[in-house]
């Protein structure tokens, strides 16, 4: 496929459900009033909920393909989803088209500027975030991929745990992928295919961020140097731990972006009296709550949470508006970072994921330089004048946005496992008061030309941050000259894969080696990075006592926990397997530990992968200076 | 003078906002390895004794040595002399600089990022200061080490001096070996020796016992780790000499000190690869 096409393939991720969205919203009882209700702001205001319902409706057509059609009618469910699918994105191209909004010229044109300045920042910022970097670098992908090939091959399930082993634990239901999957289909997906597509979706991602804080320093101000500084600080500032905000497409960054998206229309229906166009209607808050939840349990039901909040919040400050006011709101928010950091080592939820939740959850200490690898002390120097200009203007919008940042700073100072995901959400309120901070140095400088200087100091000085970030958070992932998880010799194996083997094959190999390669080739794996504890060690003790007879013997002993129907075995043995091997227990057992870096195989390597193709039982089928391929009968 | 008031009041704004602007960026973790380069499939890098090519990510594996510890000048006497006394390194009678450092660390930091800055190690002695500057091109890395006598009667002390070695530290297990004739400097299994030639091209001749001190012929020296990818080989330049030292486990490049100054430099050529590349 044409590079430039796939380059603008994973748009489709966020055009086919907001065109789904818009099409059932504009259609049946009351359309016109909703046609009309788009106007002026008010359409891209409501753009994410037709995002959130397009999302919902993919969902409730795989739901219904796989467990009505698939289960009663037996059809299978690629056979009736994607061409559901093809019929519903046709229908609402069509009503879309037929039921354009009104003075599209109009709406179109306010949002010009603010694209077109986060298109530039955000080719500049990626531009940096890919230098020496090929391939995305956002680890978690081929996992998603995997889901992604299960759906395009018709295994679906509401769980994803049901549907891949590398999945041990339900952190979110497949609606991500199956939008995922509706971009791809039906291109073959091939491994270079995959990593073009994920590469790009990286750089639309860190768009749709960008976007989102102008659109939320914008609501929340009505200035756009509010909203460019916002767009600035949080395109920039890259959270490069856990939450990896900016350029990982991953499902709770996309709830992050999608509630920040949403949060305005919120802010702006109730500020504004009675009368405002911007009313938030009853189906949008059902589909900002059940998407929300939906896209993430974790980062996705918090953000749900916090919209419901403040929704019940403006509808009764709209009755009585005297009845609630911010302050005892903020003061309570106080309260409760103290009552979290005190209570929270308390809760012992460390075993959650079969232990993986422990290597979540991290010290103050450890936020603290988190923070300042990802701001300096931006933090520390314009929050708290960013604070204090929005407690001066005494600004609705800005005060309920303090209340979300108190809240979100409440749960992330705790030590519960997983927290720092919730970065994902609070990076956009920070973000904003940098920006307000700034804003309140700046705003009484008259001279435009001045003000574009300090404008250009913020994002230069916010672009050595990111450097001196992005150094660190590569210095671990140099392979050669490049900064990669993969190398070519991967590739070349993935594609050798993804070209010989499918279907009944099973991938045995450590946990990383077979996490890249079902990703990149669609093989089925034992568990990917999350091999499970008890296979894990199975696999060393073979490895550890360097005998190609136990290996073999191995190979054949494990199996994938969701399907035993396997006609091939492929004992693939990479350099990364004998560097996982050298490793201690408490790292090679572990599932965060992984061989991040392709290497290449030593002597004494291939001395052990030639005893190993000496085996009658064993078939050498690939070879490389990176990794052999066995097929084990 | 409203204008100017305007513009006065405008500028000690903007020069508010970009100190505190300044100060934020002052404020970054600067990255927790020291500035590092690839070198092929090895890694260089500095740590607090000096540089050394290893392969990141292994855990512990073996790893290439070029320090001041093992480094040394010859007398006229033949005595050796090394840079750093372990007497000076036990009792800390040195400081070493060998990562960025803030404010101008984080400069480093980014021109290190975009492969301006290479791995650089300075060692400060009563006596004198030893830096070691690395420069890369591709996979060679040229590193020149530069000896700076601090006082009149430590110049005058090594008036004598005939010669400055650069050393690089090897391991146990290593296969040395001159890089043109193959001659290894120790004895090698068959099979190892065919598996180097299988693995690399290389044809390894092996040495019926470890010779103490031998001289390559070629000025140019290859190390094989059987546990490590790759190799490292190393060579001198014209005027100088290649030693093996079996005792300390090093490779010496010995360069002839000629005339008296109160500066010495000398300079390696490191290349490290995955496979041979003959020459026509």
């Amino acid at each position: 496929m044409n590079p430039t096409i796939i380059w603008l393939l994973p748009l489709l991720v966020y055009i086919y459900p907001t065109l789904v969205g818009r099409a059932l919203a504009v259609t049946g009882y009351q359309f016109r009033q909703r046609i009309a209700a788009e106007r002026g702001s008010n359409f891209w205001l409501t753009v994410p909920f037709y995002f959130g319902l397009g999302t919902l409706t993919v969902l409730a057509l795989a739901l219904v393909s796989r467990y009505l059609i698939q289960d009663y009618l037996g059809l299978p469910f690629s056979q009736t989803f994607f061409p559901l699918v093809g019929l519903a994105g046709i229908i609402s191209l069509l009503i879309n088209i037929f039921r354009l909004a009104p003075n599209l010229g109009k709406i179109v044109k306010p949002v010009l500027a603010p694209v077109l300045i986060t298109l530039i920042l955000a080719q500049v910022t990626y531009g940096l975030w890919v230098y020496k970097s090929p391939y995305s670098l956002n680890w978690d992908w081929y996992q998603h991929q995997t889901l992604v090939r299960l759906i395009d091959k018709g295994q679906f399930s509401f769980f994803t745990s049901q549907m891949s082993d590398t999945f041990g634990f339900d952190s979110y239901p497949p609606s991500t992928h199956l939008l995922l999957a509706i971009a791809q289909y039906p291109e073959r997906l091939t491994p270079n295919f995959v990593l073009e597509f994920w590469q790009a979706l990286g750089f639309w991602h860190l768009i749709t961020v960008g976007l989102a804080a102008w659109l939320l320093g914008w609501v929340v101000s009505h200035d756009k140097k509010v909203a460019l500084a916002s767009t600035i600080v949080s395109i920039l500032a890259f959270d490069s731990m856990v939450s990896l905000t900016n350029f990982f497409f991953l499902p709770q960054t996309l709830a992050a972006v999608v509630f920040i998206a949403m949060l305005p229309k919120l802010l702006l229906a109730r500020t504004s009296d009675v009368q405002a166009k911007t009313k938030l209607a009853g189906w949008e808050t059902v589909t900002a709550v059940l998407s929300l939840s939906l896209i993430h349990y974790l980062v996705g039901i918090v953000a749900a949470v916090i919209f419901l909040g403040l929704d019940l919040y403006q509808r009764l400050t709209l009755r009585r508006p005297q009845a609630v006011s911010q302050w005892p709101l903020v003061s309570l928010a106080i309260a409760a970072i103290m009552a979290a950091f005190l209570a929270s080592p308390l809760i012992k939820l460390e075993q959650l994921n079969q232990g993986e939740a422990a290597n979540y959850t991290f010290s103050l200490g450890e936020k603290q330089e988190y923070l300042e690898r990802s701001y300096g002390y931006l933090v520390y120097l314009f929050v708290p004048l960013g604070i204090a200009y929005a407690i001066i203007k005494k600004n609705k919008g800005q005060l309920i946005s303090l209340f979300i940042l108190f809240g979100l700073t409440a749960l992330l100072i705790t030590n519960l496992p997983y927290v720092l995901k919730l970065f994902a959400l609070t990076k956009f309120f920070v973000g904003l008061f940098i920006a307000l901070g700034f804003i309140s140095l700046i705003e009484k400088i008259n001279f435009r030309f001045i003000r574009a200087v300090a404008y250009a100091g913020l994002t230069f000085g916010l672009t050595i941050i990111f450097i001196v970030n992005i150094a660190s958070w590569k210095a671990g992932l140099l392979s050669r000259d490049s900064y990669t998880h993969l190398g070519d010799e991967d590739i070349k194996a993935a594609d050798f894969l993804y070209q010989t083997y499918q279907g009944r094959t099973l991938l045995i190999s450590d946990p990383t080696t077979q996490f890249l390669l079902e990703g990149l080739s669609g093989v089925n794996s034992v568990g990917g990075a999350y091999m499970k504890p008890e296979k894990r060690q199975l696999l060393l003790t073979a490895l550890d006592t360097q005998s190609p007879q136990a290996l073999v013997k191995a190979a054949r002993d494990l199996t994938d926990g969701l399907n035993a129907d396997i006609d091939t075995r492929l004992l693939s043995i990479s350099a990364r397997t004998f560097i996982w091997a050298d490793q201690p227990d408490s790292d090679r057992l572990s599932f965060k530990f992984n061989v991040w870096t392709q290497a290449d195989l030593t002597i004494d390597n291939l001395k052990f992968l030639s005893e190993i193709a000496q085996e009658p039982s064993v078939k050498s089928v690939y070879s490389s200076n990176y990794i052999h391929l066995f097929e084990v009968r | 003078m409203n204008l100017i008031f305007k513009l006065t009041k405008d500028l000690i704004l903007l020069v508010i906002t970009l100190a505190l602007v300044a100060v934020a960026v002052i404020g970054v973790r600067l990255p927790y390895r020291s500035v590092f380069t690839a070198v092929g499939p090895y890694q260089l890098e500095a740590f607090p004794t000096g540089l050394a090519f290893f392969h990141y990510g292994r855990g512990e594996t073996p790893f290439y040595n070029i320090s001041p510890l093992n480094d040394y000048l010859v007398d006229s006497d033949g005595n050796r002399l090394a840079h750093l006394s372990k007497e000076d390194y036990d009792a800390k009678n040195f400081t070493a600089k060998f990562q960025p450092e803030k404010p101008w660390g984080i400069v480093d930091t980014a021109k290190a990022f975009f492969g301006q800055l290479t791995p650089w190690f300075k060692v400060e002695t009563d006596d004198l200061t030893v830096s070691y500057q690395t420069t890369r091109f591709g996979n060679e890395v040229i590193i020149t080490k530069t000896i700076n006598f601090k006082k009149p009667q430590v110049v005058s002390a090594v008036e004598s001096t005939t010669a400055s070695a650069l050393t690089i530290w090897y391991n146990s297990g290593d296969i040395v070996f001159d890089s043109q004739t193959g001659q290894a400097f120790m004895p090698v299994s068959e099979e190892l020796v065919n598996q180097i030639n299988k693995t690399y091209g290389f044809t390894v001749i092996p040495a019926s016992e470890i010779v103490s001190e031998p001289l390559t012929n070629s000025g140019s020296v290859t190390i094989i780790n059987p546990k490590l990818p790759g190799f490292l080989t190393i060579q001198a330049g014209f005027n100088q000499e290649v030693l093996i030292n079996q005792q300390y486990h090093l490779v010496e490049v010995i360069t002839p000190v000629v005339g008296r100054l109160g500066r010495l430099t000398s300079t390696i050529t490191i290349t490290s690869n995955q496979k041979r590349t003959i020459l026509k």
